[in-house]
């Protein structure tokens, strides 16, 4: 599990996710993830992950 | 949701503009900027603060005690401490819940069902909002029942 505290963290934070070969991405509902949703399914896709619709299998 | 929000004002006979006059703030996923909204808010006098998300009620919560908030959906009331009860809210709060974490539980259950091999799952989490603790200790034992490590 990563905690961030803002936007600056959250391409870091799922890069380390990949890094710990996780198989699968939750995003928990938050207006942070919710706002910067596509950089996050943009950081997931640069590790390989697929996106699915609220879920990336990683 | 604004739209529907405004649709709704319409119906009730509200026009903004007209008879009506919203402030409108947002923290754009910056959450360090809520309490001051919150606080200007009331600075301005407003007589209803709409809020959206747990953050944001978090702050008007803190900003007021006397002005009536409504939450347009936020996480668990109770166990984030911005209602006394869902049956007794009490204080000056009322509006709908997200009940984040039975819903995080579920959404993990049908990842297990896409997913069936999966062991080890990535969990993005804020840790500047309060409902990120409460859904964490929450879906602790789902987790464990479905055979999943958190990494």
């Amino acid at each position: 599990m990563i905690a961030v505290a803002g936007e600056s963290e959250l391409e870091n934070a799922v890069a380390e996710i990949a890094r710990r070969r996780a198989q699968a991405l939750v995003v928990s509902d938050d207006a942070l993830f919710y706002v910067h949703r596509v950089s996050i399914m943009n950081a997931a896709q640069g590790t390989g992950c697929r996106p699915w619709s609220r879920v990336q299998n990683c | 949701m604004r739209q529907g929000i405004d649709a709704q004002l319409r119906e009730l006979g509200w026009v903004e503009g007209g008879n009506l006059l919203i402030e409108r703030r947002y923290a754009n996923g910056r959450a360090e900027l809520l309490q001051p909204m919150a606080e200007e808010l009331v600075r301005l006098k407003v007589e209803l603060i709409g809020t959206v998300g747990t953050q944001a009620a978090v702050a008007a919560k803190n900003a007021t005690t006397s002005i009536p908030i409504v939450m347009f959906g936020a996480g668990d009331p109770v166990r984030t401490g911005l209602v006394a009860s869902l049956a007794r809210p009490g204080g000056n709060i009322t509006g709908l819940s997200m009940v984040s974490p039975e819903i995080d539980a579920k959404r993990l259950a049908l990842l297990r069902e896409v997913l069936p091999a999966a062991q080890r799952i990535g969990v993005l989490v804020n840790s500047t909002n309060p409902i990120s603790a409460v859904v964490q200790k929450e879906t602790e034992p789902v987790y464990r029942s479905l055979g999943v490590q958190r990494s």
